[in-house]
């Protein structure tokens, strides 16, 4: 697990009270039960801590943990990016 | 000592007849469950036919008044995106019912911002010496302009009106106006809008198209744009009175949607309780949403003398806005009735349970 992955993980549980055991890069977002109104608020959270712009509908209920961790990648340089 | 305006009465009205969220869900083909799952809403109440903003903003007025022990203003604002006509304003017939005499008064128009507008132009007037007290009023009938068949808008929206007084006094005063902050983007004009009816649709000659003459809400990107302007607001008010995020006792947000609310306390990072809502029992009441967010927060006995509150809104323009005050002493009256000239609004504090 790298930072962004971990941060990602934080931010899921400690913020959007999603059950820590159910996070895995393989999930969707929708099994998470996150619907479309916390997936706007997830992108806004990301836009936040991570210093990336999140155009609306870039994030999807239908991504994987794993597809937001690897955009945020893309979006800030790499996985060893400081956040 | 500088002259600031200081809040002194408030009220609350009601149309009186509710609409249950099986009402609704029966209309629109959907599970009861889904509306309150959404929105946090289980509850709403509606004009009667032929009633307008105006009756239901006298019946809130009324209570303001008496609130503050008054029955005389020097100037009446109304906020409103509901007015009874195109035009006139609706203000000054409110303050003819209200026996106000011939004071100054005139509409705002900010959508679900509009009562907090209304109250910067309100504490402007008392600021400047142009009078010592007035009564600032939020109130719309949003039940007039949802299409009945679009579920994003019609099981969110409930009519209602809400009212305060302010007058003059000093900065230590408790119930003194401390901070105050306002914007718009109107950029983004379009994710909350009436397109017919005005000079733009008017000057074609061509009638307004059906759908045009109903609320459009593009729900998403309304709920990025509150959650982002809402939040930032707040914060920018709370540090202009020099308080930190932790120093406030209350934050009274404009009540669009439970969501909404949860979403701005997980961006400021502070717990849910701290944030009044009684969206829950009204609806989204649009600019009557915040007084009588305020109303029901001293009926319930959660509002209490030298609090530090903040109020913030957000809504179509876009528009959004904070004020920061000190919680006053006051009492919101017992229910009386039948306001309005219509005789059909039913003044309600007491049924907000």
């Amino acid at each position: 697990m790298n930072a962004i992955d971990q941060r990602l993980a934080e931010i899921l549980t400690d913020q959007l009270k999603v059950d820590r055991a159910a996070i895995d890069t393989d999930v969707t977002l929708d099994s998470l039960d996150i619907d479309s109104l916390v997936v706007v608020e997830l992108a806004l959270i990301l836009e936040k801590e991570f210093a990336v712009p999140i155009p609306d509908g870039e994030l999807t209920k239908e991504m994987t943990v794993g597809d937001v961790a690897h955009l945020i990648e893309d979006k800030s340089g790499g996985p060893g990016a400081t956040v | 000592m500088d002259r600031v305006a200081v809040l002194a009465g408030l009220g609350a009205g009601l149309p009186s007849t509710p609409v249950t969220n099986s009402e609704i869900a029966v209309r629109l083909g959907i599970e009861p469950d889904w509306i309150e799952t959404r929105t946090g809403i289980r509850r709403r109440y509606v004009v009667a036919p032929g009633e307008s903003t105006g009756d239901l903003a006298v019946s809130a007025g009324r209570r303001a008044l008496a609130s503050a022990g008054t029955d005389t203003v020097d100037a009446v604002v109304l906020a409103t995106s509901t007015p009874d006509r195109l035009c006139p304003a609706t203000a000054p017939r409110v303050a003819d019912i209200l026996g106000l005499g011939t004071v100054a008064a005139f509409d705002v128009a900010a959508v679900c911002s509009g009562f907090i507008y209304a109250l910067a132009t309100g504490s402007g007037l008392i600021a400047m010496g142009a009078a010592d007290t007035v009564l600032v009023i939020g109130a719309d009938t949003f039940s007039t302009i949802v299409d009945p068949a679009d579920r994003a808008t019609s099981a969110i929206f409930g009519d209602g009106a809400g009212a305060a007084v302010l007058r003059a006094g000093a900065a230590g005063e408790r119930g003194a106006v401390l901070a105050l902050d306002l914007g718009s983007d109107g950029s983004r004009g379009d994710l909350i809008e009436v397109r017919g009816g005005g000079s733009r649709q008017r000057s074609t000659g061509l009638p307004a198209k059906e759908e045009d003459q109903f609320l459009v809400m593009q729900g998403q990107a309304v709920f990025a744009q509150a959650v982002q302007r809402m939040s930032a607001s707040a914060a920018q008010a709370a540090a202009r009175c020099g308080w930190s995020l932790d120093d406030v006792d209350w934050f009274v947000l404009h009540q669009a949607n439970a969501r909404i609310i949860t979403a701005v306390a997980r961006q400021l990072r502070l717990p849910q309780e701290r944030f009044l809502s009684n969206i829950d029992r009204v609806g989204n009441t649009a600019a009557a949403s915040i007084p009588l967010a305020l109303a029901d927060g001293v009926l319930t006995g959660r509002l209490r003398p030298g609090q530090r509150v903040v109020l913030t809104s957000f809504g179509g323009g876009l528009t959004w806005g904070s004020f920061a005050l000190s919680w006053p002493r006051l009492t919101v009256g017992a229910p009386q009735s039948g306001a309005g000239p219509a005789g059909t609004s039913v003044d309600h504090p007491g049924s907000i349970e």
